[in-house]
């Protein structure tokens, strides 16, 4: 399967966050900090996923008043970018370590 | 021995007082970074990194510094990213017009690097009109990366494709 922009060693990190628990959001310093990735890094990679639908993004509903913070921008992957993420990193690893195929991303 | 012992206060005030700037540099990195974005899209980002500025809680001035430096040197590479969504969006939002379509069934894709090497064919845009030119220019300026270069080249070929016409 071709995915629709160049599969940096980077974004399947992203990706294997966002596919290790599929239903929660995170904002960009978590995924930056399970992804082992600079921080400030990772938001061309966020921007590129968000462009191309493979993640959504919304802010989190809280009174900024009263939580003391400014409010976070939570991103997930979408319904569509879960299955095409699965199966770039799928083709990734089949790839790079063809004795590895059949085993779970 | 005086001058060494001078040397020291006035050093570590210089230290003092950079560090107290970390703040105000974090938030002038911040700002540049946001402006190397497409207008479209610098609140929704400004505001995003100064939510992710204050989850960073009670990490040292110097850290968020440095978080912040990160952010600004990949704001590029981010605005690269977006812009080109935004002008694949308005190039679709173009094409779906009336003229848009017309322009992008007179020229396909794979004929731009020709056309912008002067090697515009009459028959190809003899039916367009001053504004479909435009248009035409607008489509064929969002297939190269950089606006300003892209835009100036591929007037360039459709003037000089003129001029040889008449």
């Amino acid at each position: 399967m071709g995915s629709d922009f160049r599969m940096t060693l980077q974004t399947q990190m992203v990706l294997r966050v966002l596919l290790s628990d599929f239903q929660r959001e995170l904002y960009g310093l978590e995924i930056a900090k399970a992804a082992g990735l600079p921080s400030g890094s990772i938001y061309p990679i966020l921007a590129r996923l968000e462009t191309t639908g493979w993640i959504t993004s919304d802010w989190e509903n809280i009174n900024e008043a009263a939580e003391g913070r400014r409010r976070r921008r939570y991103y997930k992957l979408t319904l569509e970018g879960r299955q095409k993420a699965l199966e770039a990193l799928e083709s990734t690893k089949r790839r790079m370590f063809p004795e590895l195929s059949g085993v779970p991303v | 021995m005086i001058w060494g012992l001078l040397g020291g206060i006035f050093l570590s005030l210089l230290a003092s007082e950079l560090y107290d700037s970390c703040p105000r540099l974090t938030n002038l990195l911040l700002r540049s970074a946001s402006r190397r974005l497409p207008a479209e899209y610098r609140d929704r980002y400004w505001e995003e990194w100064m939510g992710e500025l204050d989850a960073q809680g009670d990490l040292g001035k110097l850290r968020k510094l440095g978080w912040a430096f990160w952010v600004f040197l990949y704001s590029w590479k981010t605005g690269r990213t977006l812009q080109s969504a935004v002008e694949q969006a308005k190039s679709l939002a173009l094409a779906r017009s009336q003229d848009g379509k017309k322009a992008i069934e007179l020229i396909s894709p794979r004929k731009v690097n020709t056309i912008l090497n002067g090697g515009l064919h009459y028959e190809e845009v003899k039916d367009l009109n001053e504004e479909q030119l435009d248009r035409l220019v607008e489509i064929l300026g969002s297939r190269f990366m950089f606006k300003a270069t892209r835009m100036f080249f591929a007037r360039r070929a459709l003037e000089s494709w003129r001029r040889a016409q008449n």
